[in-house]
This record gives C-alpha cells, sequence and structure tokens, in this order.
C-alpha cells in the first residue's frame, strides 16, 4: 500500500523491517531446534521476500525431517547396542555351560579359546555349580580346546587343586593326542589331575568308585580302590 | 582343507573330470595310510605313486606322460608362502597372532602335529608380551630350505627378563610363571634364540615343518 511519499517510504521500510524480524525469529527458532514456525509466504506474490520465505520455509522443513530421521537412528542404534549387550550376556552363559551329567557329577566342556576374562569366569560358575548341586565330581572335558599353553594347564591345575579343596574330585578329559604330544614336549606335569580319554570312561569310573564307597561303608573314610573295580 | 591335496587335485583335474580325480585321490589316501585333512607336502612322494597307478585307467593313454610330468612338478615345487606379522598388545591379539600361524603353517602342508607346535609357541610368547610388556611384535617367517620350517620372531619393547640364564637352565622358577612359557618353548622348538635387556626382548623359534 502506497501512501504518500514520506509515509510510504516509511511503510514500506516497516514492511522490510517486519519481514526481516520474522525471518530472524524463525531462524533462531530453528537454532534451538524448534521447527515448528513458517513464514508467511503468498504463492501470487512475486515479492523478494516472498521467494525467500519460500525459501526459508522449505529449508526448515528439510531440516525438520533430517532431525527426526536422525533421532529415529539414535533410537533404533541404542536399541541394537542393547541387544548386543543381551546377546553378549547370554553367550558368556553358554559358553560355559556346567551340565550335571549324574548325580553329584558336573561335566564342563570347555570350547575354543581360554583367555583371561573367560578362565576366570569358568572358575566362578564352577564354584557356584559345585556349590548349589553339592557335586563330588567334576569332568572338565577339553575336546573342543585350540590351544593348551602352560597358562591354560596352569588354570586347570589350579582349578583341580582348588576343588579338591572343597572335597570334590576332578578329571581332565578329551585331551587329544597332539595336545597330550605337546603338553609332554613342553614338560607341563599334569599329574594333579586325574587324566581320562573321555568323558564316559570319566564317569563309568567315578561311578563304580562311588558304589564301591556306599557298599563297603568304611568306618574312618577307607580308601576307594583307584582301578574302580567293584570290591566284594 | 588341506592346500596339497588341492594342489594335487587341480593337476588331476585336467586330465580327468572332477568325480574321478577326487575318487582316486581319496583312494590313494586311504591306500597311503593318510587322511584328507593331514596330507602335507611331505607324503607327496609316498601318495603320487599311488594316485598315478590309481587314475592312469582314466587317463587318455597319449596324456599319461604329460600328467605324470606335471605331477612331479607338485612335487618338486612347495607353493610360496608369504611371511607376516602381528602386533601384540591385548589379549585379543593373541588369538590373532596364533591363527595367522595356524593358516600359514596349513598353506606349507604341515603335519598337524607341527602345527599345534607352532600355535602353541606362538601362543606362549604372545602372551608373555601382553602380561608383561606394554607391547610388541610376532613375526612368522615361513621358508623351505634347508627344509620346511617356520621362524617365529617375538620382539617386544619391555623391561627384559630378569634371570634368565637361571630360568632357561630350570634352576628358577619365576613367581609370575614367565618362565614356564619360555621353557616351554624352548622345549617344543628345534632352534630357540633369546637376547634380553632392559630395552627390550627378542625371542626367535623355529620349528621343522
Amino acid at each position: 500500500m502506497v501512501t504518500e511519499d514520506e509515509s510510504g517510504m516509511d511503510e514500506q521500510d516497516g514492511d522490510l523491517y517486519s519481514s526481516v524480524a520474522d525471518i530472524l525469529l524463525v531462524l533462531s527458532a530453528v537454532s534451538v531446534g524448534d521447527y515448528r514456525s513458517s513464514l508467511a509466504s503468498n504463492l501470487s506474490d512475486t515479492g523478494p521476500f516472498s521467494a525467500l520465505n519460500r525459501g526459508i520455509n522449505q529449508m526448515v522443513t528439510a531440516l525438520a525431517e533430517t532431525q527426526s530421521q536422525s533421532e529415529t537412528y539414535q533410537r533404533e542404534l541404542e536399541e541394537k547396542i542393547a541387544t548386543i549387550e543381551r546377546q553378549r550376556i547370554a553367550i558368556r552363559e553358554l559358553a560355559t555351560p556346567i551340565i550335571e551329567v549324574w548325580e553329584g557329577v558336573l561335566c564342563l566342556p570347555v570350547v575354543g579359546v581360554l583367555d583371561t576374562s573367560r578362565s576366570v569366569e569358568m572358575t566362578e560358575s564352577l564354584m557356584r555349580g559345585i556349590l548349589d548341586s553339592k557335586a563330588r565330581c567334576v569332568i572338565i572335558d577339553i575336546t573342543g580346546i585350540e590351544v593348551m599353553d602352560t597358562r591354560t594347564a596352569d588354570h586347570f591345575i589350579r582349578m583341580a587343586k582348588a576343588l579338591r579343596h572343597l572335597g570334590t574330585f576332578c578329571y581332565l578329559t578329551g585331551i587329544r593326542p597332539v595336545i597330550a604330544q605337546t603338553i609332554v614336549d613342553m614338560g607341563i606335569d599334569m599329574s594333579d589331575i586325574a587324566t581320562r580319554r573321555n568323558l564316559r570312561d570319566a564317569l563309568q569310573e567315578y561311578v563304580a568308585r562311588s558304589r564301591t564307597r556306599v557298599r563297603r561303608q568304611p568306618a574312618g573314610g577307607g580308601l576307594v580302590p583307584s582301578n574302580g573295580r567293584q570290591v566284594r | 582343507m588341506s592346500v596339497t591335496y588341492n594342489r594335487v587335485l587341480v593337476v588331476l583335474e585336467k586330465y580327468v573330470s572332477r568325480v574321478t580325480a577326487r575318487a582316486t585321490l581319496d583312494l590313494a589316501l586311504h591306500q597311503s595310510g593318510i587322511r584328507r585333512e593331514n596330507l602335507g607336502d611331505h607324503h607327496l612322494s609316498r601318495v603320487l605313486k599311488h594316485v598315478l597307478g590309481d587314475v592312469n585307467p582314466f587317463v587318455r593313454p597319449a596324456d599319461q606322460a604329460a600328467l605324470r610330468r606335471e605331477l612331479s612338478g607338485v612335487e618338486a615345487a612347495p607353493q610360496y608362502v608369504p611371511p607376516d606379522l602381528v602386533n601384540v598388545e591385548q589379549e585379543r591379539d593373541i588369538s590373532t597372532a596364533r591363527n595367522v600361524a595356524r593358516l600359514m603353517c596349513e598353506r606349507m602342508g604341515a603335519p598337524s602335529l607341527s602345527i599345534q607346535k607352532v600355535a602353541t609357541i606362538v601362543s606362549e610368547l604372545a602372551r608373555n608380551i601382553v602380561s608383561y610388556t606394554p607391547g610388541g611384535l610376532v613375526e612368522l617367517i615361513p621358508s623351505s630350505t634347508p627344509r620346511p620350517r617356520i621362524v617365529i620372531r617375538a620382539v617386544d619393547k619391555g623391561g627384559g627378563i630378569s634371570r634368565i640364564d637361571d630360568i632357561l637352565g630350570g634352576r628358577y622358577r619365576s613367581r609370575t610363571g614367565l618362565g614356564k612359557g619360555i621353557i616351554g618353548s624352548k622345549r617344543l622348538a628345534d632352534r630357540f634364540d633369546i637376547q634380553t635387556g632392559t630395552t627390550g626382548t627378542r625371542i626367535e623359534a623355529e620349528v621343522f615343518l
């Protein structure tokens, strides 16, 4: 609306200032993450501010979409991380399964690599398992183990010793021929642990021993024959 | 699957069908008393005699001489396996080093006991680097002269192993168990050198395959 010269200029100036002020308001809202406001844009109006307003509105809409997408991705990422964490815990528990294969006999199959954290977890799980089940015998099967080095051997020897303190007998089974060979070549002394070829042999022997023990009813804790044969 | 097995198979398949190649090779292995996954380059002279006899009925007479020549070629030329290096700093690097060593041994057609020795030595030396030093590396250098072998070189910038002579002589048991791995590795290896000082340690162990 154009009126007389001076007031016309004032009014155009006024429109100019108010258009710029509107833009500044919208941009400052966007800068704090508020994408809701938009600028007046009359499509039929071909003035410079109309085009600018339309352009700014489009940018704000695009920014809003990007922001909401990014929030969705963030949420999905957090869910995935939580799932991975749950799975990691599940894998860890699966990785040290302790199976009661007979009354009072626990079996612990060891598979793959035994690093420090796994060996600590294994010992803890085993001790818990023994206390829970009052097991008298543990059979550790290492058929699936990748390598037997001095640290690993040391770990098993210490575990057997700790188990003995709990009054639990420990067998080590499933030693593969190449592993047996390297143990001997390295000079590792495994005589503190009873080793048997496989789980079945160890279990058979233990069951036979415990039957003998029950039958003989030793008065002062007599010795059980180590060959496992029944004594009449 | 043995690398040696595949090398022979590739040659046979040029002259007979794949099914025939596998069947005759498996038969030859059975006759030699060798399991497929254990087949190594050092078995070849024994196995190839059987292979020739078993596969010849299926090979065109005109081709038989060429097949015999190619199979001798397989026996004579060991595969080139490049050396490798693993940086060792954390516990998971021990597994990496072991796997690299195992793969290298398999590619060289090594028998399973040698593979186990190499893997065990790598495990011991890498573990020592992780446990007692800020970090180091394990180098694996294969060679076929004068005989198939792998050199394991473990280098670190730790503080050195004190009383190493006593440890190697079996006179001193370190409280941390450090000596056991070194002694064990020395006994497994066919050659064992150790240089250690305050600026670091360098151990070289060699296993014949």
